[in-house]
């Protein structure tokens, strides 16, 4: 049972691992470095 | 020095050391924005050089794409280590743990409070994120305040910043005041009750590979390490409580060497 739900944790983590690959293949890094590298009035609480 | 508060320091300096800012103004624009870091640091501090997961998470969620590479992140990180990036390398954390160190009343907080991040994370950071196609906890983050907010606004030498100086400023700087204050008599009163980041981790808790175990049969109830928990967790009570942190500060004072962290 120990082992089973180990095993269980790996696959759920390599899905995880999964969503990162494949976010970043439909160009979510892209998209993430041009938000990120605009002056984010809304975190500075600026309107 | 303890090797959390080395760490801790380390961490900050990593994540928000981008020097240039302080000759050039503005914030870092380049390569490394495209990775967020694994917890709350806000990407428009001047001296960041990471983005920051919550508000990448907000942003696809406003333009209603499911977010895989930040969802993928949280989950990895989850999974593997549960809360332990709380404890070990963000910054406001730290920032907080520094306050509590301030002399004066200290108060307990009650549990009932510890759920309330879950409906900041899914009320503001997700409903509301989804609805206006803004990103609501960024305007209410108290993080974006300190680390953006205050310092941008303080270097703007053209003036264009602070004519937009207006009521949303100063209620984002009335929330940080806020939890500065709560933060010096109550242990990681933002942690604990507001922080959407802590809230997603918090759910890996029982599942992380690496984990905190308590032999229930060695422990004596002497409630060491609730004293000594920056979260003022009682881990011998639920050894994988949604606040746990995995400083292992209740490890290291244990007089029964009743907890253990281990890989499943």
């Amino acid at each position: 049972m120990r082992r089973l739900f180990l095993i269980l944790m790996i696959i759920v983590t390599l899905v995880f691992v999964g969503g990162i690959w494949y976010g970043g293949k439909l160009g979510d890094f892209i998209e993430t470095e041009t938000v990120g590298s605009v002056m984010c009035l809304s975190c500075m609480g600026i309107e | 020095m303890k090797l959390k508060r080395t760490v801790q320091i380390i961490a900050t300096i990593i994540q928000n050391s981008y020097i240039p800012a302080f000759f050039a103004g503005g914030i870092y624009q380049g390569v490394l924005k495209r990775a967020c870091t694994p917890i709350l640091n806000c990407w428009g501090c001047p001296l960041a050089w990471y983005s920051c997961p919550m508000g990448g998470l907000q942003h696809f969620i406003g333009l209603r794409l499911f977010p895989f590479y930040v969802a993928g992140l949280f989950g990895t990180v989850g999974m593997v280590v549960g809360r332990m990036t709380c404890g070990w390398i963000c910054p406001f954390g730290f920032f907080q743990d520094l306050l509590y160190k301030i002399k004066s009343f200290k108060m307990k907080l009650p549990k009932v409070f510890s759920y309330f991040k879950y409906v900041v994370l899914v009320g503001v950071a997700g409903v509301i994120a989804y609805i206006t196609a803004e990103p609501w906890f960024c305007k209410l983050c108290p993080d974006g305040a300190l680390i953006a907010g205050i310092p941008l606004v303080l270097a703007d030498t053209t003036g264009d910043l602070r004519a937009l100086v207006g009521w949303h400023y100063y209620m984002k700087i009335a929330i940080l005041l806020g939890i500065i204050l709560f933060s010096i008599s109550i242990k990681r009163f933002f942690c604990r009750t507001f922080c959407p980041v802590g809230a997603i981790y918090s759910i890996f808790n029982r599942f992380s590979v690496w984990r905190l175990k308590v032999d229930k049969d060695k422990c004596i109830a002497c409630e060491s390490c609730q004293m000594v928990c920056p979260m003022h967790v009682g881990i011998y009570r639920h050894q994988h409580d949604i606040d746990c942190i995995r400083c292992l500060d209740c490890v290291k004072i244990c007089p029964t060497k009743a907890i253990k962290h281990e890989v499943r």
